[in-house]
C-alpha cells in the first residue's frame, strides 16, 4: 500500500492539471490555517456578530481596497484621524475657574477622485456634571473655513456631519459629503484635492473633565474584500469561511465515504440478513431526499453547522455509494486471494480489514477527492437557503447577505463574486487532482 | 487408436506444389507504453500455403495474437509502428487506405475466430443476427433472406443445429459459442481465417470435437488457417505447418511432420520436451528461465539466455537460415560452413 | 489411529440452492452427489474431470469453504464436521490450498513477505524473527533466489510461474499434512508447467504431505499422482493407479478422455478423432440412472437410464461405476 501510494505521487507529477490543483488545494489549506491563527475562534464569532461597536468606523458596503489598482480609478479609501494621534494638535488652555479650552486639529489628505461615503465624530469626553462645548471649523486646502456647529456633547458624543442638512447653504446647496469636498462652483461637483483640516474649539467646564476626538472620513473602498450592510469587513468572513468549508467537507467526505464502505464489506463479507438489512436501509433512505430534510431540521431544531454536518453523515452512510462499493465488494468477495484466506484460517475481521478494504481503497481516494468540493458547495447552499451556521462566518453566509442585500441589482459584483471565486476554485482544485488520481488508480481509464 | 479415417476429398496438403494464400515480408508491430517501446512483432516472415494450417506456437507474451492484429489491422491506440509487407491475392494490403482494408479485406478476405469467444457475442442480439451482419454491412447479400439462408448453411457447416438460428447467447453453451464463432468467421468466404486459441478455453472432448469440426471444414472447404495457440498438443489436430515464435520473432518454420519428429531450434527442442504425453512414457522437462519481457530486449540472439547450446555467435542477431529444404532456422547452429 | 488414512470421503454431496427471485426454491446444483474416497499419508491423489464436473467444489469441500449437505470428511479419523472453533482452525493450518490462478491467489497490495507470513501470523507465530526465517527457508526451498529481492516484491511483479511459487510457499509454510491443488498450472505457459508440477512433486516427496491433485489435464497426471479418481457430473466414475488407468481404462467416459487427448504428431491431421457427441449434463438435473449414458456407446436401454450403477472393483485397486461390469 505504501508503495503504491508513493508510486500514486510519482506518477501525479505527469498530469499538470493535477500539479495546478495541489497548488491550489495547498493555498486554500494555508490560508485556513492563517487565519484560525491570525484571528481565534471566538474573536472570529464576535466579529461576524457584529457586537455594538465593533464596525463604527469601517464603512457600509464598501468594496475592496484593490479596486484602485484598476488603472485610473482613485475611490477614497477609509481615513480616519485622532487627536490622541502624532499628526493631530491639541491645545489646552487653562481659563481658570475650573474652566479650559481645548483647541484640536485633526489633519488629513484627501486626494481621491471621488467623495467619502460618510464623515463622523467619535467625541471621547469626560464630565461628572456639564457638558463640554465644542465649534467645530472645517477647513479646506483653499484656505477656506467652514462653521459646521456649536454644540455641548455627551460622553460618547457621534456627530455623523454627512448628515447635517442644513449646512447645504454654506456648502453651495450640496449635502455635506459632496459640499466639503468640492472645487467651489465646479458642476458636477469636483473634489478638491489636498490637505484638510477639522478645528475642535472645546469648552470643558470641570477641573478634570478631557477632550478627545476622532473623525473618520468613510472611503468608498476598504480591507481585502470590501464590507457588507452591516459594515462587517467581507475578509473576515471569507478567510474563516475556508477553515469551516474545508474542515465541515473533509469531515462529511470521511464520514460519508469510509463508513459508507466499511458498511458495504460487512454486509456483502456477512450476507445474509446483515446484507438485507444494509440494503433495506439504503434503498429507503435514498428514496428521502436529503435537502428538504435538513432544511427541515434547520427550522424546526437548529441551524448549527455541526447538526447539519451530523445529518449529513448519517444520510450518507447509507447513501447510493453503498450500492456502489456492494458491487464492487461482491466482486472482490470472489477472489481468490480471500478464498485462500480462508483456507488458511483468517477471520472475519481480518479479511474484511486486511483484505477487502485495501482492494478498493484505491478507487475510493479520488472519489473522496471529488467529494470535498460537492460537500463545500452543499454547505453554501444551506446556507443561500438560509440554514446556515447562526455564529459562523462561512462563504455561504456571505453570499446569503449578499443576495438578501440585492448586491447585484445595486453593483456590489465584489460581494457575490469573491465567496463564489472561492468556491470555485475549490471546486476546481479538488476536481483536478481527483480526476488524475483517479486515472492513477484505476488505469483503465488510462489512455496511452 | 481409435480413429475414423475418412475420404480426404480436398486435402491440399498433400498437393505438392501450393500457391501461397498470405505471405508476410518484414512485418512489424510496436506498441508504446509507460514502459517503453513493445516489440511486439519483429520483422516477421512468414507464409500461409493455400488451403494448409499453419499454427503459429509460442507461449503467452510471445507476440503471436499481436501478430494476428497485425495481420487483420486491429490496432490498439497505442501503436507506435506498424510496417512491412503482407501480400494477398497479389497485392500488398499494406498499402490499402484504413477504409479499403475495412471494405476489401477485413472479414471479407481474412477473419478471425477471437480468444474467449463467450465473450465476443452482443448479449442481447441474437447470434445468427450478429453472424449476418459481416453480409449485409459489405453488402455481399442483397437481401435479409438471403443472409440468413447463408447462416443456416455455415451453421450446418460448423455443426450447430438450425433452431439454434433464434437463440440469444446466452442459451448457447461455450462449445456452442464457440462453433457459432466459427460459422461467424466462415460466414463471408473468406480465403484465411486467423484463430487465436480457438479451444483452449473449453473442455476435453468438446474441443476434439471442435478440432474435428475445424478439419472438416478443412476438406471440404479449402480454406487456409491460422492457428495460433501455445497448445502443441492440440495444434498437432490440423497443423500442415508450424511456424514458432519467440520474443516477436519467429524463430523456425517448418512442415509439421519434420517439426513434431526433429525440431531444430533449441527452443523448439525444449518445448516439444516440455508436452507432457499421454500414451507414451517420457517424462516431460520445463525449459529453465523465462523469455525476455518484450519491452527490455538486448541485441543478439533472444533465447540465448535459455539456450543449452550458447556460444560466441548468439551475440548477434541471427539470420534466418535453411538447413534443409523448406525448413527455416533463426539460429546460428545452421550457419552453413 | 494409525490405521486411518489421512483424509477419508464417504459417501460427501455438497449441493447448492438455486433460488428465484432470492426466495422461492428453484433447484438444487448438485456439484457433489456421493463420492467415497481416501487418501493416506504423503499419497497423491489426482482428480480428473471436465469444467463443471464439481471437482473444484470437492476440493472446497475437503478444505471446509463450503459445507457439505451430507457424507463425512475424517481427517486423521476425526469427522472435521463436528470440529469446534480452535479445532476448525489447527485443521486449516494443516490443510493447504493451491489455486488455479496465481496471481489472483496473491492480494495485490501486499508483497510477498506480508503473504507470507499471513498464516503464520494468524497461527500464533508472534515472534517476527521466526517469521522471517520460516518466509526465507520457504523462498530457498521454492528457488526463489535472492529472498531479499523478493520479499518486497509485489505479486504483478512476478512471472506467473514465481506466482505460483509463492503460492505453494504459502500453502506449505504451516507444515501442513495435505496440500490441494485445484487446477495450479492450467493458467501457465506449457514450459512453466512441468516445473510448478515438479516443484509440487518435490515438496509432496520431501514433506510427505497428502497431495490432492485437482485437474482437466489427464496428459500431466501421468507423472505426478498415484491414485486417479475420474469425476463426472458429481460422481467419481473410476479410480485406479494412473498407469493402470491409461493403459486399461474401463469406463467408456474414461476411455473417450483417454483417446480426445492427443500426443504431438503429424498424423492427427490426417483423420478425425472419436469423440462421443453431445456435453455433460445439468447439474441441477442430471439425467436418471448412470449420468453418461446420454453420450455413452455402450448403453444398455432399461438400465443404464433407469438405475445408478454400483461401485465395482472388477480388477483389484481399480474400480469403476458402470454396469458394464457388474
Amino acid at each position: 500500500m505504501p508503495d503504491q501510494i508513493k508510486a500514486a505521487i510519482q506518477e501525479i507529477k505527469n498530469y499538470p492539471s493535477a500539479i495546478f490543483g495541489i497548488c491550489i488545494i495547498l493555498s486554500l489549506f494555508s490560508l485556513a490555517v492563517y487565519s484560525v491563527i491570525a484571528i481565534p475562534y471566538q474573536d472570529a464569532i464576535t466579529l461576524w456578530r457584529a457586537d455594538v461597536g465593533i464596525w463604527d468606523r469601517t464603512p457600509r458596503n464598501a468594496r475592496p481596497a484593490w479596486f484602485n489598482w484598476v488603472p485610473g480609478v482613485n475611490l477614497p479609501q477609509n481615513i480616519s484621524s485622532s487627536s490622541q494621534s502624532p499628526q493631530a494638535k491639541k491645545e489646552i488652555t487653562d481659563l481658570g475657574n475650573g474652566m479650559s479650552r481645548i483647541v484640536i486639529e485633526l489633519p488629513f489628505r484627501f486626494d481621491y477622485d471621488g467623495f467619502p461615503k460618510e464623515i463622523t465624530l467619535f467625541f471621547d469626553a469626560e464630565y461628572t456634571e456639564t457638558r463640554p462645548w465644542v465649534s467645530l471649523v472645517w477647513h479646506t486646502p483653499d484656505g477656506r473655513e467652514i462653521d459646521i456647529v456649536e454644540q455641548s456633547i455627551r460622553e460618547q458624543e457621534r456627530l455623523r456631519i454627512s448628515q447635517m442638512e442644513d449646512l447645504r447653504e454654506n456648502l453651495f446647496g450640496y449635502r455635506p459629503l459632496i459640499g466639503l469636498f468640492m472645487k467651489p462652483e465646479s458642476e458636477p461637483p469636483d473634489v478638491k484635492k489636498g490637505e484638510y483640516k477639522l478645528t475642535v474649539d472645546g469648552l470643558v467646564f470641570e477641573e478634570d473633565a478631557q477632550l478627545d476626538v476622532d473623525i473618520v472620513v468613510y472611503g468608498q473602498l476598504y480591507g481585502a474584500a470590501g464590507t457588507d450592510h452591516r459594515r462587517r469587513s467581507l475578509a473576515v468572513a471569507l478567510m474563516w469561511g475556508t477553515p469551516i468549508a474545508l474542515a465541515f467537507a473533509f469531515l462529511a467526505a470521511v464520514g460519508s465515504t469510509l463508513t459508507t464502505m466499511f458498511i458495504a464489506a460487512v454486509g456483502v463479507w456477512f450476507g445474509g440478513i446483515i446484507d438485507a438489512t444494509i440494503q433495506r436501509i439504503t434503498e429507503v433512505n435514498m428514496i428521502l431526499p436529503a435537502l428538504p430534510i435538513m432544511i427541515m431540521v434547520g427550522i424546526l431544531y437548529s441551524r448549527s453547522i455541526w447538526v447539519m454536518l451530523a445529518i449529513i453523515i448519517i444520510l450518507g452512510i447509507f447513501s447510493a455509494g453503498i450500492k456502489t462499493y456492494r458491487a464492487v465488494f461482491l466482486q472482490v468477495k470472489e477472489a481468490p486471494y480471500i478464498e485462500a484466506a480462508r483456507a488458511y484460517g483468517a477471520g472475519n475481521l481480518r479479511i474484511l480489514i486486511k483484505y477487502m478494504i485495501p482492494k478498493v481503497l484505491p478507487m475510493l481516494v479520488p472519489q473522496f477527492v471529488v467529494l470535498i468540493p460537492s460537500f463545500v458547495f452543499l454547505e453554501a447552499t444551506l446556507a443561500i437557503l438560509g440554514l446556515g451556521d447562526p455564529l459562523l462566518p462561512t462563504w455561504g453566509k456571505v453570499l446569503n447577505d449578499a443576495h438578501q442585500q440585492d448586491a447585484l441589482l445595486s453593483g456590489q459584483y465584489y460581494w457575490v463574486l469573491l465567496p463564489a471565486f472561492l468556491l470555485i476554485t475549490t471546486g476546481f482544485g479538488f476536481a483536478m487532482v481527483g480526476f488524475a488520481l483517479d486515472r492513477i488508480f484505476n488505469p483503465r481509464l488510462k489512455s496511452y | 487408436m481409435n480413429k475414423v479415417n475418412i475420404i480426404m476429398k480436398n486435402n491440399p496438403g498433400k498437393n505438392t506444389k501450393v500457391s501461397s494464400a498470405l505471405r508476410t515480408h518484414g512485418l512489424n508491430l510496436n506498441f508504446q507504453t509507460q514502459k517503453g517501446i513493445i516489440r511486439a512483432v519483429e520483422n516477421v516472415d512468414f507464409e500461409l500455403k493455400d488451403g494448409h494450417t499453419t499454427v503459429i506456437l509460442g507461449e503467452s507474451g510471445c507476440g503471436k495474437s499481436s501478430l494476428a492484429r497485425a495481420l487483420l489491422r486491429l490496432l490498439p491506440n497505442n501503436t507506435a509502428n506498424y510496417d512491412g509487407e503482407v501480400w494477398l491475392g497479389g497485392r500488398n494490403i499494406m498499402e490499402f487506405s484504413d477504409s479499403q482494408f475495412r471494405t476489401q479485406v477485413r472479414w471479407i478476405k481474412i477473419s478471425l475466430v477471437p480468444q474467449a469467444a463467450m465473450n465476443s457475442f452482443n448479449p442481447v442480439t441474437k447470434i445468427a443476427k450478429q453472424i449476418a451482419e459481416p453480409l449485409l454491412v459489405h453488402g455481399k447479400v442483397r437481401s435479409k433472406k438471403e443472409a440468413m439462408r447463408k447462416v443456416s448453411e455455415v451453421f450446418d457447416l460448423v455443426g450447430v443445429p438450425q433452431d439454434f438460428i433464434g437463440r440469444y447467447p446466452f442459451e448457447f453453451s461455450g462449445g456452442m459459442q464457440q462453433r457459432a464463432a466459427i460459422a461467424m468467421a466462415l460466414v463471408a468466404d473468406p480465403d484465411v481465417i486467423i484463430m487465436d486459441e480457438p479451444t483452449s478455453a473449453l473442455d476435453l472432448l468438446t474441443q476434439a470435437n471442435i478440432m474435428n469440426t475445424l478439419k472438416k471444414i478443412k476438406w471440404e472447404t479449402g480454406v487456409t488457417y491460422m492457428l495460433i495457440t501455445h497448445d502443441v498438443s492440440t495444434s498437432s489436430e490440423l497443423a500442415d505447418d508450424i511456424a514458432v515464435m519467440y520474443a516477436a520473432w519467429i524463430v523456425e518454420r517448418a512442415e509439421a511432420k519434420d517439426f513434431f519428429d526433429n525440431p531444430l531450434h533449441p527452443y523448439s527442442k525444449m518445448l516439444m520436451d516440455s508436452v507432457p504425453r499421454l500414451h507414451a512414457d517420457k517424462t516431460p522437462r520445463s525449459i529453465p528461465g523465462t523469455p525476455p519481457p518484450l519491452y527490455e530486449m538486448q541485441g543478439g540472439c533472444r533465447f540465448a539466455a535459455r539456450c543449452p547450446e550458447r556460444h560466441n555467435d548468439c551475440d548477434r542477431e541471427p539470420p534466418v537460415f535453411e538447413p534443409q529444404p523448406g525448413r527455416k532456422v533463426k539460429c546460428w547452429l545452421y550457419k552453413r560452413n | 489411529m494409525n490405521d486411518n488414512p489421512l483424509l477419508s470421503v464417504n459417501n460427501l454431496r455438497t449441493w447448492f440452492e438455486l433460488r428465484k427471485w432470492g426466495f422461492f426454491h428453484a433447484g438444487r446444483v448438485k456439484a457433489v452427489d456421493g463420492v467415497s474416497f481416501d487418501v493416506e499419508k504423503g499419497e497423491s491423489v489426482a482428480i480428473v474431470g471436465e469444467s463443471g464436473c464439481g471437482k473444484s467444489t470437492l476440493a472446497r469441500t475437503i478444505l471446509q469453504l463450503y459445507q457439505p449437505v451430507s457424507g463425512a470428511i475424517a481427517f486423521k479419523g476425526e469427522n472435521i464436521s463436528r470440529f469446534s472453533k480452535e479445532k476448525l482452525q489447527s485443521y486449516r493450518a494443516k490443510t493447504g490450498y493451491i489455486q488455479q490462478d496465481p496471481y489472483g491467489a496473491l492480494a495485490p497490495f501486499m508483497n510477498v513477505r506480508k503473504i507470507l507470513e499471513e498464516p503464520l501470523i494468524i497461527h500464533g507465530v508472534k515472534k517476527s524473527a521466526r517469521r522471517r526465517r520460516a518466509v526465507e527457508e520457504t523462498l530457498y526451498e521454492l528457488n526463489l533466489t535472492p529472498p531479499e529481492e523478493i520479499l518486497s516484491k509485489y505479486p504483478h511483479m512476478l512471472s506467473g510461474g514465481q506466482q505460483q511459487r509463492i503460492v505453494i510457499g504459502r500453502a506449505r509454510i504451516l507444515e501442513p499434512d495435505l496440500i490441494v491443488a485445484d487446477e495450479p498450472v492450467s493458467m501457465l505457459d506449457a514450459s512453466v508447467r512441468i516445473e510448478i508440477l515438479q516443484l509440487l512433486k518435490k515438496v509432496q516427496k520431501t514433506d510427505g504431505v497428502g497431495l490432492i491433485y485437482v485437474t482437466h489435464d489427464l496428459s500431466t497426471v501421468r507423472y505426478f499422482s498415484d491414485k486417479t479418481l475420474v469425476m463426472y457430473a458429481g460422481r467419481i466414475i473410476e479410480q485406479a493407479p494412473v498407469k493402470e488407468l491409461i493403459s486399461n481404462p474401463l469406463h467408456p467416459y474414461t476411455k473417450a478422455l483417454i483417446n480426445a487427448i492427443p500426443d504431438p504428431d503429424a498424423v492427427n491431421a490426417n483423420s478425425l478423432r472419436k469423440v462421443p457427441s453431445g456435453e455433460a449434463p445439468s447439474l441441477v438435473s442430471p439425467p436418471p440412472g448412470c449420468r453418461f449414458h446420454p453420450r455413452c456407446e455402450n448403453c444398455i436401454e432399461g438400465l443404464c437410464d433407469v438405475k445408478l450403477p454400483k461401485d465395482r472393483e472388477p480388477i483389484s485397486g481399480h474400480k469403476v461405476e458402470c454396469w458394464l461390469y457388474e
